[in-house]
């Protein structure tokens, strides 16, 4: 007896009981029929939850409509027979007329049957309109639209009034029929109240009557619905959806979507547009888009909520029982269902990319931009959440917008074209907000506070969703939870150590780090630099707008990848060193093309910015020929003092060109200014033509033979073509001028930076002098003469001008400069020359001597 | 004395044989042990490695006999262990015995060797034997009659019958010796290799629900069959740890893996420390009529001691899961 019953209890024996169990067909059966029963309580108990939402959208439109008259009259039955009572109550107190006392039903049956057709009235002309309307002006929509067109409007407040104050104006006039008693006054009182209320709820629709009209509003009541199936589909609450209720909100979230997408149809192919409708739309389908993004680490990653995609297994790797079962049926491997995460996001993306031209249709381009910035704003925040793929979906919308508005053959007016660049330039904003996001969200990385989070998701199976982890790393936790509860199960206790999970999930971590790099910049290359060298430069405005959003862009990149480096340095202490992991990523250098790209930039820059050039500065404009001559200015600045001699040879002459162009428009800019001024500030112009030129003529002797034949040719060409009388003499009087000038300009203090940093790379370089040196052994002069001149000393720096070395190279010895007063400091570099050059010859005729 | 050359003296009772044409036979022999079905076969696989196959090929493992008399003893237990047709080898014949005696252990249960002592056909009766071999009971055979134990045998073989008419060699008690499990493993080891059974009879079944669903309505669902399976076997292979060649690895962490290769080879450990026990007592029973004094014991293969150091780093971290796994190959 006793074995009996320990055989029984056995656990083994159990299992292999169970085990006998599942090779039963019966088994299976006996599983499908719980499963179906399962679905049945499920479905049942969501369509309470949701208020019967799913049956409702198969009923007619007047069952919910019966529905809410029966409520509305025994609500009213409720009232009258409580207000009744109430009276009765207060007449024990209180004496007013016959307020609280049995009134005759002669006294008020005309007045309340006048009261009652009236309202009967209200309520028929009430659906007349809504019939009419949804008979004209929704008579080309589907079936669902104007299905949600009459319950939308059949759900208002005014219904509910009017249905309340007629049912309650009919019981009025048959109670004391039916009971043979008689009502108080108060009862009859009330019935006035509920006809003067409905008689201004009237007007409160009558209102919002045009908004009958816009197909948008009908989307009010869709979003909520979204909402309830997103959070249905959502693990963060204390219940985990099971597979059917993971069903059923994708049905749901699915049907929604489809309405969406009617209306958008509707709203893009109406015969007059208006951009109302379309930004409603919009902003309604971005919030959407926010909460499934918000929600999407609550959501188990394999749930139903996901559509799925077959995925095709690999028969040389595949185990040992699917193998087996493939070969003893003859039949091949069942594709895996992957879920497919994007699938809404991919739905709300055609929809935002149909919508977003119509909104601007009606040329109300504010709108587009506020909504652009607004769909910015959210590209940051799901770059935080690690969604890069979402924001890249998303930026995808702002990319094919702009496209299409660029394409655009019709000539644009004033307003339409700031608008155009406006979008561009918010394209290439997308993208700096998308990596602005993807840093900032590893800012506040710390590995304690990480491996302590790790630790938490993996608690209990439903762990996992409450610690916002990004798709990849969620399904690893959910792995790791799953497998725990396993160990639990059988081992009775957690077996995976700790510094394992560290080690992977931290591993997921820099993965994601590593790979969300390299495929922004991957982003930004093949769709922006890429797309811009391939669109040439047929609207040079344009061109200059994205190129120098672009360049902000990449100097962002540049500037916070040192925060991704960081980050990754952090997640490696994770890094659980004794396993020799050799799936640990590299983080590389993503940001490795940066400097190729923004070269590659700059060229196309400098071919569009002679086309900028302005007669005058607009101040109700961006001064996109300025900010270009400044930035190439400097580009070309950094590429002659770094060697660069292909992108120097290219940006030199165009640079002289447009610094000419600068000096015409400043001429115009300071009219209105003193003469001091004009001629401090208007000719700063030549001043950087001359110390570009003289950096190039220095940098030949530094690092022959550099671009000093460039140069020349350059010069030689402006005297022999310049419409000037005396060009040479005004470069000299410039110089002249800006030497006697001691007022602290802005062009003098960019010249001392960029003296700063040719001492700088001279010294790197070893190129030093000797004054000031001392104590400091002493430095070997360079044999140049004229690099020795402006090799730096350790206090001072270079002492002298670079436009000055342009005149003694090249301007002091062309024939238009005789008879020019040469400016002090071009007087005393040549002599500091001559000096080197004769010191040099002395030390070469004493070493000559010695030998 | 060289094998084969000059006529010996054994004292052998029982016999080997295949049960042909004795259907009773054959079952008892069949019940009491079998190596057939998919699951049992895998696992007798894996139990032959309770001693490495390498033993004695390289420094990392070998067996040596310990004591007084080892050098002597070393040929005598070599002959002993090695089988008849083979040049005697201490290492290969300790391997193979162990790995043989582990099997029909794990899936049979205990064990009974028969001492067979070897003597010179010319020496005298009460003579010392000169060397001795060690015979399996072939499990399933060995019976009791009158308190003394028996060997069911071929009607060819015997003309002794029992009361259900079956043919038997009386056997003598004390060139018996008896191999058992570990005492905490018996039980747990014995529902283990049941499940295993039942699982091998199992086996394939899903093939036909596979069918069936492709031409009925029926709702078999394959992945809840395997998950179903895959928590089963975790279950039920706990108790050794042994991971089922990793069948049933889907939704096992790596971790969990690498702790069942250890917790296995604990439980060889345990089981090869049991045999070489039982072993030595056999060794020692035969020294006391052979006139020496030694035992058997391994060098450098992983012990109890190892399994906890194992089991630490795993914990700890202090190795990596990869070279846990290399240490205990």
């Amino acid at each position: 007896m006793l074995d009996r019953l320990r055989r029984r209890v056995d656990p083994v024996r159990r299992y292999e009981r169970q085990l006998r169990g599942l090779s039963d067909p019966r088994y299976w059966s006996r599983q499908a029929r719980l499963q179906k029963l399962r679905r049945r309580v499920s479905s049942f108990s969501l369509g309470l939850r949701q208020g019967g939402d799913s049956a409702r959208q198969d009923a007619r439109v007047i069952g919910p409509l019966l529905w809410r008259v029966l409520i509305g009259a025994s609500l009213s039955v409720a009232l009258l027979v409580g207000i009744d009572a109430c009276a009765a109550w207060l007449g024990g107190f209180f004496h007013f007329g016959s307020l609280f006392t049995p009134v005759s039903s002669s006294s008020y049956v005309p007045v309340a049957s006048a009261g009652v057709g009236a309202l009967a009235v209200f309520l028929a002309l009430f659906f007349t309109t809504v019939g009419v309307i949804a008979s004209t002006a929704y008579v080309k929509v589907p079936g669902e639209i104007r299905q949600l067109f009459v319950k939308e409007r059949t759900s208002t407040f005014y219904i509910f009034t009017v249905v309340v104050a007629l049912v309650y104006g009919t019981v009025l006039l048959t109670f004391p029929v039916i009971s043979g008693r008689e009502l108080r006054g108060l009862t009859v009182a009330f019935f006035w109240f509920l006809t003067i209320a409905s008689i201004l709820s009237l007007a409160i629709l009558g209102r919002s009557l045009f908004n009958f009209f816009d197909p948008s509003t009908l989307a009010r009541r869709l979003y909520p619905q979204f909402l309830r199936a997103v959070r249905r589909a959502s693990a963060s609450g204390r219940h985990v959806p099971d597979e059917i209720e993971q069903q059923m909100a994708q049905q749901q979230a699915a049907r929604v979507l489809a309405r969406y997408g009617q209306l958008v149809t509707v709203v893009t192919t109406r015969e007059v547009q208006d951009a109302a409708a379309p930004e409603t739309l919009i902003y309604q389908l971005i919030t959407c888009w926010e909460v499934t993004s918000r929600l999407k680490s609550t959501i188990p990653t394999k749930s139903e909520w996901y559509a799925k995609a077959p995925t095709h297994a690999n028969w040389l790797t595949l185990d040992h029982n699917r193998l087996n079962m493939a070969l003893q049926t003859r039949t091949g491997v069942q594709p895996t269902l992957t879920p497919d995460p994007l699938w809404v996001e991919r739905r709300l993306a055609a929809f935002l990319t149909s919508l977003l031209p119509a909104l601007s249709a009606d040329g109300e381009w504010s709108r587009a931009i506020s909504v652009i910035d607004f769909i910015t704003e959210r590209i940051f925040y799901l770059a935080t959440r690690m969604q890069i793929d979402e924001a890249v979906l998303l930026l995808g919308v702002i990319t094919s917008y702009r496209s299409e508005i660029s394409a655009s053959t019709a000539t644009p007016g004033i307003d339409e074209e700031f608008s155009r660049l406006a979008i561009a330039e918010r394209e290439v904003l997308g993208y700096t907000s998308l990596w602005l996001g993807f840093a900032r969200s590893l800012e506040a990385l710390d590995p304690i506070k990480l491996a302590q989070s790790f630790d938490r998701a993996v608690e209990e199976t439903r762990s996992p969703y409450k610690v916002g982890a990004f798709r990849t790393l969620l399904g690893f936790l959910e792995n790791v939870a799953n497998g725990i509860a396993l160990e639990r199960a059988t081992e009775g206790g957690r077996i995976t150590p700790d510094w394992w999970l560290h080690h992977i999930a931290s591993r997921y971590m820099a993965v994601a780090v590593a790979d969300n790099a390299g495929a922004i910049m991957s982003a930004v290359s093949a769709r922006l630099i890429q797309t811009q060298a391939a669109e040439g430069a047929a609207d040079p405005q344009m061109v200059a707008v994205r190129i120098f959003d672009l360049l902000e862009l990449l100097h962002k990149i540049q500037f916070h990848m040192q925060n991704v480096r960081a980050a990754f340095t952090r997640l490696e202490t994770l890094r659980h060193d004794p396993s020799q992991d050799e799936l640990w990523p590299e983080l590389g250098s993503p940001d490795q093309t940066v400097p190729v790209m923004e070269e590659q930039l700059l060229l196309q820059l400098a071919t569009v910015a002679p086309a900028l050039a302005t007669t005058s500065h607009d101040p109700s404009k961006p001064d996109l020929f300025g900010q270009a001559y400044r930035r190439l200015f400097d580009a070309a600045f950094h590429a002659i003092i770094e060697g660069r001699t292909v992108v120097a040879t290219t940006l030199f002459p165009i640079i002289i060109d447009v610094a000419d162009k600068a000096r015409l428009r400043l001429s115009s800019d300071l009219s209105d200014e003193r003469l001091r001024e004009q001629a401090i500030f208007g000719t700063e112009p030549f001043v950087d033509m001359m110390e570009l030129s003289g950096y190039a003529l220095l940098m030949t002797h530094v690092d022959p033979p550099g671009i000093q034949p460039l140069v020349r040719t350059t010069w030689d060409a402006i005297f022999s073509s310049t419409t000037m009388p005396d060009l040479a003499g005004a470069l000299l009087g410039v110089l002249v001028l800006q030497e006697n000038n001691f007022a602290i300009t802005s062009g003098g203090v960019g010249r001392t930076g960029r003296q700063m940093e040719l001492a700088r790379l001279l010294r790197d370089r070893g190129i030093v002098s000797d004054f000031g040196a001392w104590p400091h052994p002493h430095q070997p002069t360079h044999d140049d003469p004229v690099v020795a001149v402006f090799a730096p000393d350790d206090m001072m720096g270079v002492h002298h001008d670079l436009a000055d070395l342009f005149v003694v190279e090249y301007l002091a010895d062309r024939p238009e400069s005789a008879g020019h007063q040469l400016p002090r400091g071009a007087d005393m570099l040549r002599e500091s020359i001559n000096h080197q050059t004769r010191r040099r010859g002395g030390t070469d005729q004493a070493e000559e001597q010695e030998q | 004395m060289t094998r084969h050359e000059e006529p010996v003296r054994s004292s052998r009772k029982s016999y080997t044989f295949y049960p042909v044409d004795s259907p009773e036979l054959a079952h008892r022999m069949e019940a009491a042990v079998s190596f057939e079905g998919f699951y049992t076969y895998l696992l007798h696989q894996d139990l032959d490695h309770v001693v490495p196959y390498r033993l004695g090929r390289d420094d990392r493992g070998a067996a040596r006999m310990v004591g007084q008399d080892a050098e002597r003893a070393t040929e005598l237990v070599a002959t002993a262990l090695s089988d008849r047709d083979w040049h005697p080898s201490l290492q290969d014949g300790v391997r193979d015995f162990f790995g043989t005696t582990a099997q029909y252990l794990v899936l049979g249960g205990p064990v009974t060797y028969e001492i067979e002592y070897l003597y010179r056909a010319s020496a005298p009766e009460d003579s010392a034997p000169e060397g001795f071999r060690l015979h399996l009971i072939q499990p399933g055979t060995l019976g009791e009659r009158n308190g003394q134990p028996i060997q069911y045998v071929l009607p060819t073989i015997s003309s002794l019958r029992d009361t259900n008419g079956l043919p038997y060699v009386e056997l003598e008690p004390s060139a018996l010796v008896r191999f058992t499990l570990p005492v905490e493993l018996a039980k747990p080891v014995t529902r283990f290799v049941n499940f295993l059974k039942t699982a091998n009879d199992q086996q394939g079944s899903e093939l036909a629900l596979v069918e069936q669903a492709m031409t009925s309505s029926s709702k078999f669902s394959y992945e809840q069959f395997r998950r179903k399976q895959r928590d089963l076997f975790a279950r039920v292979t706990e108790s050794v740890g042994w991971n089922v060649r990793d069948l049933f690895n889907e939704g096992q962490l790596e971790p969990f893996g690498v702790w069942r290769q250890i917790r296995f080879l604990e439980f060889k450990v345990k089981l090869r420390d049991k045999i070489c026990q039982d072993l030595n007592l056999a060794i020692s029973q035969v020294g006391k009529k052979m006139e020496f004094e030694t035992k058997l014991e391994f060098d450098g293969l992983p012990t109890l001691a190892t399994v906890e150091s194992l089991k630490n780093d795993f914990r700890s971290g202090r190795q990596g899961l990869g070279d846990l796994v290399m240490s205990m190959i």
